[in-house]
């Protein structure tokens, strides 16, 4: 990634932290200014209306574009066509640059339209490169489009950081791994590498904020992929093994289907109590969704009561223990307890004391008295405004 | 959100003595993930809990339909929804005009869940007991009209959507089911298109109306943009109708574009999307027809799309301070 991108994300991250702060009501409008503006943003962003618009159309034009092409020159054979789209997908992948850098432009839609035309043409154009030298059976193809997905969505997410590549990446990574002989053994096995690997990358200071978003998506696909190799329900119903194109009979270790019964109950509680010990939302979040799947395949297996009865079961549970949690960390001292808290932090609802202790205490500080009677940032060693929050809630 | 960035920030900011030692606290504390929300896990619980219990009730109703007697499942679910709606009442603050904040999390949860319940379990007596027989579309008149006296009672701007698409639907079906008798040279996509066209007129009215009158004109903006959803797509179905195809297409761009360029200097930017996007399908669907030429066709479609991207960049100049623009 270019460095003068990194450092825009930088800033956004911390702009978008103050306007949601602002509204919170955590600070007041002459600190919001401040804040922003020494953290001036140096690129062209649209609002989600023009960047929907721009993407839309962007895309749309490009697209055309390419079809425009290829009725104009028509070419005949595979090869051609495949180095036709690569042309365009190098032509999209330079308009995207110069989006991106001289041009300086950042959530604009255009730019994400482009690079999303230049994965399409790339991946169409290794396809159908790679079909004029060995073929093109049906598992063939499928095989040479995970390929190309997996390349080029890896490429253009270390490149460019967005997050639809590091998925598209992810994606088909697990698709390719399910291809190999073991690809149970690989998936459980990638699935707990990658875990800790993305959540660490994930709160890496040194990596770039698209990047660090990235990793929170391979962490979670890690995770969906971990709990899917060792599913009782996956292993018996073969599901890894159906993505198989040569459809292999899976070479199960003895013993595994016992212990997939337990990793089936264990895992998810398992993610939850970690999640809950390092306050890893993905492992509380994942851990949580979980349980229900596990819950719901224990009812799949053994029938213990009717489904209707079961249902209600589990919608009194969720509904007690949604109220209960929330009454618990609510009651607890300042509103929070071990770290967690049940109100939205940021949000202009439902603020509890952590809000008001923050609010009341910054509005008597000294720091906190507005100063609107000067500019709120002064060169050259001074200081920013006030850093009070309104009283409004 | 954990972001180090942020709390590289906060600590800056701290020593520049624009933040108040329990903001840098707070906010450092919840940059570095020292802090965590679980709002989220709580209302996504809530709303699992209430979906499995309404399904799993649903099931039990259904499987015991013939043991319980239609009246008994009838009087539960009526007995749910008046729990759910009483809790609702009990809890809520007077009426207003202006925007009340809910008292409690699940406050518009269990809102929702008791006028839903109630809409179901008139369907179900409907379905049971034939109450209102062959006129049976004005069930969904009188939900619509019991889900906006909830709305505005109740300050839910979710149940007044819910009542505007509930009305929007009994005039559709009432289109193609009473009123052929009345507009017989009407065929039924017609009647249909203008009941659209009607109700989305009667919504922007209706919206403006509140909005004018200060009557809860936070439900303006729901009003008015379904409006324009069934007023641009009632335009919309007839693109290719034929000899009418012309003075759709016409209208179509010249709504759009004229929906566009007041709801840019209003700043509704959601709305300057619904009208850029209908003038451009109007215009590219004009010129499609009239070139006739596939590759003239993709190199207009190619250009003109260029073209506004371009466009948008030059409104993005000349309004770099537009709230939608932040």
């Amino acid at each position: 990634m270019r460095p003068e991108v990194i450092a825009a994300e930088r800033v956004k991250e911390v702009r978008d932290a103050a306007r949601a702060w602002r509204r919170a009501g955590f600070i007041n409008e002459a600190t919001q200014s401040a804040i922003l503006a020494l953290y001036s943003d140096d690129r062209e962003r649209f609002g989600p209306g023009l960047r929907a618009l721009a993407f839309i159309f962007a895309g749309f034009g490009s697209l055309t574009l390419v079809g425009l092409s290829l009725v104009l020159f028509e070419p005949r054979t595979e090869v051609g066509a495949g180095l036709h789209l690569l042309f365009w997908a190098a032509v999209l992948f330079i308009g995207t640059e110069w989006q991106r850098g001289p041009a300086r432009r950042a959530d604009a839609g255009a730019e994400a339209a482009t690079a999303w035309g230049s994965a399409c043409c790339a991946i169409a154009g290794m396809v159908l490169l790679g079909a004029s030298f060995d073929g093109s059976g049906y598992q063939q193809i499928l095989l040479r489009i995970g390929l190309a997905t997996f390349a080029v969505s890896g490429v253009l997410a270390w490149h460019w950081g967005d997050r639809v590549f590091h998925a598209g990446a992810v994606i088909s990574g697990f698709w390719l791994l399910a291809q190999s002989a073991n690809g149970r053994l690989a998936w459980m096995v990638a699935g707990a590498v990658l875990i800790p690997i993305c959540l660490r990358v994930a709160r890496d200071g040194g990596r770039a904020p698209s990047f660090r978003r990235g990793s929170w998506i391979v962490g979670a696909a890690g995770v969906l992929a971990l709990y899917a190799a060792v599913h009782i329900g996956s292993f018996d119903q073969r599901w890894i093994e159906e993505l198989n194109l040569s459809n292999a009979a899976p070479t199960s270790p003895f013993g595994f289907r016992s212990l997939a019964i337990l990793a089936t109950a264990l895992l998810p509680p398992t993610l939850l109590m970690m999640g809950a010990w390092r306050r890893e939302p993905l492992l509380l979040y994942s851990g949580l969704v979980l349980i229900g799947v596990s819950i719901a395949t224990i009812r799949l297996y053994h029938a213990v009561m009717p489904l209707s009865l079961a249902l209600i079961l589990i919608g009194a549970f969720c509904l007690a223990l949604a109220l209960g949690v929330r009454r618990w960390l609510r009651d607890g001292p300042a509103g929070e307890r071990h770290g967690f808290t049940a109100d939205p932090l940021f949000d202009d609802a439902n603020r509890t004391e952590v809000v008001r202790t923050a609010v009341s205490m910054a509005s008597f500080t000294p720091t906190a008295q507005a100063t609107p009677s000067r500019p709120a940032f002064e060169g050259g060693g001074g200081q920013f405004g006030g850093g009070g929050a309104t009283g409004g809630y | 959100m954990v972001s180090p960035d942020v709390a590289v920030a906060v600590e800056r900011l701290a020593q520049r003595g624009s933040l108040a030692p329990e903001q840098v606290r707070l906010f450092g504390r919840t940059a570095r993930g020292e802090l965590v929300s679980l709002s989220t896990a709580i209302h996504g619980l809530l709303y699992l809990g209430v979906a499995a219990l309404t399904t799993g009730a649903g099931l039990l109703f259904r499987h015991e339909i013939a043991n319980l007697g239609p009246i008994t499942i009838a009087l539960a679910v009526a007995l749910a929804a008046a729990l759910c709606l009483g809790w609702v009442a009990r809890r809520a603050a007077p009426y207003s005009n202006t925007l009340v904040e809910a008292p409690h999390f699940a406050f518009d949860s269990f809102l929702v869940l008791g006028a839903l319940l109630i809409a179901a379990d008139l369907a179900f007596v409907e379905g049971q007991f034939v109450a209102l027989g062959a006129n049976w579309v004005y069930h969904l008149l009188l939900v619509s009209v019991g889900y906006a006296a909830l709305a505005f009672r109740f300050d839910s701007r979710t149940l007044f959507g819910l009542a505007l698409t509930s009305f929007a639907a009994w005039r559709g079906i009432a289109a193609a089911r009473l009123e052929r008798s009345i507009f017989g040279f009407f065929d039924e996509s017609n009647l249909v298109r203008l009941n659209a066209l009607g109700c989305g007129l009667l919504f922007l009215a209706l919206g403006r109306f509140l909005r004018d009158r200060a009557i809860k004109a936070h439900f303006e903006p729901t009003a008015v943009h379904l409006g324009w959803l069934l007023v641009l797509q009632s335009i919309a179905w007839g693109l290719v109708d034929g000899r009418a195809a012309g003075p759709h297409r016409f209208a179509l761009i010249a709504v759009g574009a004229g929906l566009a360029w007041f709801s840019w200097r209003g700043g509704r930017f959601v709305l300057f999307v619904f009208g850029v996007l209908a003038a451009y399908l109007g215009l590219l669907v004009t010129m499609a027809d009239v070139v006739d030429n596939t590759n003239a066709i993709l190199f207009l479609a190619s250009a003109s799309s260029i073209a506004l991207v371009l466009g948008l960049a030059v409104i993005h100049r000349r309004f770099p301070d537009a709230e939608d623009l932040q």
